[in-house]
């Protein structure tokens, strides 16, 4: 491309003349369950399944309750982050040396140097978790470390680095499974910015 | 020297004791590849000889600096529609503050709040286009946000007349991590652009007329064409 052509294209481009019209994109939609027939997509979800549960999700996303055995996820708040009702106290202050954060009682209040963060809630519900989200954009969340890629930053103890390398068509299979678990409507407060 | 991928977090001073840092390659890339141009500014409104003297933090440019109409006049840029070649463009608006506001959200915002950018299913568009159609008007007066701040009961992007109401305004006066926009690669709120958007809000958008998004030419600057009887 010649500078001429490609000064234009770069102008013409940021005209923002007529833009694309929003089309649809596969993993777009609205919140809840898409329940599907097709084997293709029963074994896609299912895949993402077995990648929630083997990667571990539950332990952060889904609140710890106290059961018979000790603590528990409670699987009726399904990852569903943490609880919006629950206030947490001041994290605890560490001295300087090797302990450097805490982990609150329903493994869903994380603090350390960042300050204190929430795991948010990652089922279907549209306001206030992943309902209104597209594929590409929880993709680009656990590929970049940002909220729809481009975002505010993921905060530890997610592991995006680690879950970001696996294959789009793995994060998609999580994110199918994702959409296809109930919705709880759970609205997950912001972090909490570091104490001086 | 090259910055690591992962960016450095304290690689100098915005002012004393605030840090600035240098984004990572992945935030770079969330600015410069969400919209129509890589090159942030290289494009129609921000190139325009038609300069906003309401513009925050606005220069004057020296005789001969490079612009749209001397773009034309070398032959850089070739193939533009008519009507752009026949008048600088503009941000087309009722006032002059809603002129420099509207500039304001579509040359910081609109990188990555447009139509075609990988967030574009919040539906916020924050573009202006050269034919007339603002999109700032369009999704977010009166739009309510899909975020909710904690221990906020703020709940719409702008509401005419009240910033204080505004999640807008919220986010673009903090520099809280979690609330703050941009989300990234600024420490400092931009108290100039702060202080166009609440007067805008406050004196412009709470006029009956205000948040119509009729679109009128304050004066014609080159030529009587109508952008907005063009096609795009």
């Amino acid at each position: 491309m010649n500078r001429h052509r490609l000064a234009a294209a770069l102008v013409f481009a940021a005209l923002a003349l007529p833009l694309a019209p929003h089309a649809a994109r596969a993993g777009e939609g609205g919140a809840g369950p898409a329940p599907s027939d097709s084997a293709a997509d029963a074994a896609k979800i299912e895949r993402g399944r077995y990648l929630v549960t083997f990667g571990g999700c539950n332990d952060c996303h889904t609140p710890w309750k106290m059961g018979e055995n000790g603590p528990e996820p409670d699987m009726t708040r399904m990852l569903s982050g943490h609880p919006q009702e629950m206030s947490v106290p001041p994290a605890p202050k560490l001295s300087d040396g090797y302990w450097i954060g805490g982990v609150g009682a329903t493994n869903t209040a994380w603090s350390g140097p960042w300050g204190v963060s929430f795991p948010r809630n990652l089922t279907p519900d549209k306001e206030t978790g992943l309902g209104s989200w597209t594929e590409k954009e929880f993709i680009a969340t656990l590929r970049h470390g940002r909220q729809r890629g481009i975002g505010r930053e993921i905060l530890p103890p997610m592991p995006w680095p680690a879950y970001g390398q696996a294959t789009d068509e793995d994060l998609a299979a999580i994110f199918a499974y994702l959409r296809s678990i109930p919705a709880i409507s759970n609205r997950v407060p912001d972090p909490l910015p570091p104490t001086p | 020297m090259l910055v690591p991928a992962r960016g450095v977090k304290r690689a100098a001073e915005s002012r004393p004791g605030v840090p600035y840092g240098l984004p990572s390659v992945a935030d770079c890339r969330a600015c410069h590849e969400s919209g129509g141009a890589q090159v942030l500014g290289f494009a129609a409104l921000q190139l325009s000889s038609d300069r906003d003297p309401l513009a925050p933090h606005t220069t004057i440019p020296e005789p001969g600096s490079l612009d749209l109409d001397e773009l034309i006049c070398r032959g850089l840029v070739v193939g533009l529609p008519a009507a752009v070649v026949a008048r600088a463009p503009r941000v087309r608006a009722e006032t002059p503050t809603a002129r420099a506001a509207l500039g304001y959200l579509h040359g910081n915002c609109a990188h990555c709040h447009n139509a075609a950018s990988p967030i574009a299913s919040l539906g916020l568009f924050l573009s202006v286009r050269v034919d007339g159609e603002c999109a700032a008007l369009a999704t977010a007066v009166a739009h309510e946000s899909q975020y909710r701040p904690t221990g906020s009961a703020i709940e719409t992007r702008i509401v005419p007349g009240s910033p204080e109401a505004s999640l807008l305004v919220a986010r673009v006066a903090t520099r809280q991590p979690a609330i703050q926009m941009p989300p990234m690669a600024t420490r400092l709120v931009d108290e100039e652009a702060l202080a166009l958007i609440t007067r805008w809000i406050v004196e412009d958008l709470a006029r009956p007329s205000g948040a119509a998004g009729a679109a009128v030419l304050l004066t014609p600057a080159r030529s009587s064409g109508d952008l907005s009887q063009e096609e795009p």
